[in-house]
């Protein structure tokens, strides 16, 4: 199977794929005006996806057949795919300016979508995190979107339970949180290896497959379960985790890791203890701000949303909300936050959180992404 | 990104719910009531289980070649009967140092526990088994999973007599003396140490340290208790070896098939809910209506259980008794569903739609 994958991804131009990386970094929608926003919900009666503005109004919603999960956005900002929530059995393809839906992705034979994916830096392919069923093991499913959508090849994430993936700035390097968690399609959202978990951050080539480097917490951390990601300007890979040990153990819950020097370890952020323990060992969902330097983490078991400045690697802000866990950058500076209530809020260190706008029939879902 | 001079802006709370419809005091009276008459009492039985057990364990294995197994093996029942009682309790003590897994690992999808206990069982010319290499090796060996295969079914017999059936009667008592140190460290952290016993700083929200900031999350922790049990029983207990038909079906999913406890597993477990739901969460539910759909669901579930007359892992694949299986589960569906979509709002406990594990 990687072969064949290798094979396809090599046929094409390597220099268009370059030319493409250059337009890639997070700055490209600055000069788009308006900002719009994807986050997927539950309602009475079914789930959807919605998308909205900078100030929390809905321009339109999709319905999904179950419960969403996150979003792959392509460069151009022209199509979107909404993932269902693991163990996820489609995905949707769409446009986000419109808000037409375009294909309904079937999950593949024995393969779970985990919740996340990422388009390659020219828009062609799409990266899925998934699991096979039977064993847990996690894989990138991949699949073609000039050749309708079709699934032409996986590669494995060298770890359980993948969730959040990314594309590094290069343009070139696919960044994967395992999560390390065994899990089965049999048995539905059990955990089967907490003793033995094995979480792991992995950086494969987005050309073949091949793995470019993995790291792991210590062997007494074993049981932070690295899920989800944000890229600061730098290129270093922020990590927001879940300890599946006991409640009162001091672990620390977000790491930086600088990938481009590889071989270096996990770096832990510093916060204060109150603050770390108020996290409940939980983060839901963590983001970049637009210029590259604040990171949001949020915990909707912790009512809150933390920031730090990677750059003095201090934590610099908490915001209260209950429930509280879609994060994406606000234009030009600080965050836009939705929370299981149906609320929206803003979150800039000037004005602290206060909240834009409530939509009460709608529980906003895990995570909030940029769609255009 | 303009960030001003100040590094911890002020914490702003938003009020993202009405107000509290239940209150500190309320919440304060059901956890209390749930700690000390459900789970203290629990843990107390599992301490005298495993006492029993390890008692019986020693016993057999003083004369194993004439003594019957069967007190050995009633012991074993009464310890899986005390664990089936309390295992929903997942937070606190029991959780720390993987007690729980070691106590019983389950389920084990890639029989890591038959992997690793041949492993063991290879070594048989080591003569013995120490008891704290036992406890700090792998979850899957020391508890009762392992047990259950080392004295039910054709291996029992190898206690008895073969080139290895001393050091396997030296691995079950090594596993009954484990299995009472995790009860008795368990049941000693909750009780004992004063204001420091789990107990206490459970109850006690004031303190820096408490695990609960407030009684509402606590009563979140019981309640998500409450839940599992009936969720286990119904999506994995019931569920699997159920499968779709008689046809699909798979004995050997259930949980304790080789002692054919399953249906007993399952009964205590939905008995533990409606005694932590009747002792904890009953007095506090306004809604007299909704009380009673809950009291008459749990009847309806225990009913449907008393009524399959033969083992889980036989009643799956048998024409007549299989329609009682799917009953029971249908029932056991149905109390998950009231429990999850009713009890949540009625005490205003916050079951955030985000907080799932691994979203």
């Amino acid at each position: 199977m990687r072969w064949m994958v290798t094979e396809m991804l090599t046929r094409r131009s390597a220099l268009s794929w370059l030319g493409v990386t250059a337009l890639l970094p997070l700055t490209v929608h600055a000069a788009a005006g308006e900002r719009l926003y994807l986050n997927a919900y539950g309602e009475k009666g079914g789930f959807g996806l919605a998308a909205f503005d900078g100030d929390g109004r809905i321009r339109y919603q999709l319905p999904l057949p179950q419960r969403g999960h996150s979003f792959a956005r392509r460069a151009d900002g022209r199509m979107a795919v909404a993932f269902s929530r693991r163990p996820g059995s489609f995905a949707l393809v769409f446009d986000p300016v419109a808000g037409t839906a375009i294909r309904t992705i079937a999950a593949a034979e024995d393969r779970d979508f985990c919740g996340h994916g990422a388009f390659t830096a020219d828009g062609r392919l799409l990266f899925a995190t998934e699991v096979v069923g039977s064993t847990g093991d996690g894989v990138l499913g991949i699949y073609d979107a000039a050749a309708d959508w079709a699934r032409i090849g996986e590669v494995a994430t060298h770890g359980l339970d993948p969730h959040e993936m990314r594309l590094m700035p290069d343009g070139r390097t696919l960044v994967v949180a395992n999560g390390g968690i065994l899990m089965r399609a049999d048995m539905p959202r059990l955990k089967l290896n907490i003793a033995d978990m094995d979480p792991s951050l992995v950086y494969l080539d987005a050309r073949d497959g091949r793995l470019l480097g993995q790291v792991r917490p210590a062997t007494e951390l074993r049981q932070l379960s690295m899920r989800h990601i944000a890229i600061d300007r730098l290129g270093r890979v922020a990590v927001a985790m879940q300890y599946e040990g006991p409640e009162g153990d001091p672990v620390p819950l977000v790491a930086l890791h600088d990938a481009p020097a590889g071989a270096a370890g996990l770096e832990y952020l510093p916060m204060p203890e109150a603050e770390r323990a108020g996290m409940r060992q939980y983060c839901g969902s963590a983001a970049m701000d637009d210029s590259g330097r604040y990171l949001a983490v949020s915990s909707p078991r912790g009512n809150r949303v933390l920031v730090w400045d990677l750059d003095r690697r201090s934590m610099v802000q908490t915001g209260e909300a209950r429930d509280v866990c879609g994060i994406a950058a606000q234009v030009r500076s600080g965050f836009l936050a939705s929370n299981g209530l149906g609320r929206m809020f803003s979150l800039t260190t000037e004005t602290g959180i206060g909240e834009l706008a409530a939509h009460s029939r709608l529980q906003w879902d895990n995570h909030m992404v940029i769609a255009s | 990104m303009r960030f001003i001079a100040c590094l911890f802006a002020a914490v702003l709370v938003i009020a993202a719910t009405p107000g509290h419809a239940v209150d500190a005091r309320t919440y304060a009276a059901m956890n209390r009531a749930a700690v000390e008459g459900h789970i203290l009492p629990r843990y107390d039985a599992l301490v005298a289980a495993t006492d029993s057990l390890e008692a019986a364990a020693k016993s057999y294995c003083a004369a194993p070649a004439s003594r019957p197994i069967a007190d050995l093996q009633a012991a074993f029942g009464a310890t899986m009967d005390a664990w089936e009682d309390i295992q929903h309790v997942r937070f606190g003590p029991v959780d720390w140092f993987f007690r729980s897994q070691r106590f019983a690992f389950w389920p084990d999808p890639r029989n890591t526990i038959g992997k690793q206990m041949a492993e063991l069982l290879s070594k048989h010319a080591a003569g013995s088994i120490d008891v704290d290499l036992l406890a700090k090796g792998s979850v899957a060996t020391q508890g009762l999973p392992a047990m259950e295969r080392l004295i039910f079914g054709e291996d029992a017999a190898k206690l008895k007599s073969g080139a290895d059936a001393a050091y396997r009667c030296h691995y079950v008592e090594a596993i009954a003396v484990n299995l009472a140190r995790i009860a008795r460290d368990t049941r000693a952290a909750w009780r004992e140490g004063g204001d420091k016993a789990f107990a206490a700083v459970m109850l006690d929200t004031t303190k820096p340290d408490a695990p609960y900031r407030e009684e509402q999350e606590a009563t979140l922790e019981l309640f998500k208790a409450l839940y599992l049990a009936v969720e286990l029983a119904a999506d994995h207990k019931l569920a699997r070896p159920l499968g779709a038909s008689a046809s699909d079906a798979r004995p050997r999913l259930a949980q304790a098939w080789r002692s054919e406890r399953s249906l007993r597993n399952i009964q205590r477990n939905l008995l533990a809910a409606r005694d932590l739901y009747q002792t904890g969460f009953a007095p506090a539910v306004a809604d007299k209506a909704l009380d009673a759909a809950i009291r008459d669901a749990f009847g309806r579930v225990l009913s449907a259980a008393a009524a399959l007359k033969q083992p889980l892992e036989t009643a799956v694949q048998d024409k007549a008794a299989r329609p009682l299986a799917e009953k029971l589960a249908a029932e056991a569906l149905a109390l998950k569903k009231l429990l999850s979509d009713r009890l949540p709002p009625a005490l205003d406990i916050p079951v955030g739609f985000n907080a799932l594990d691994g979203d």
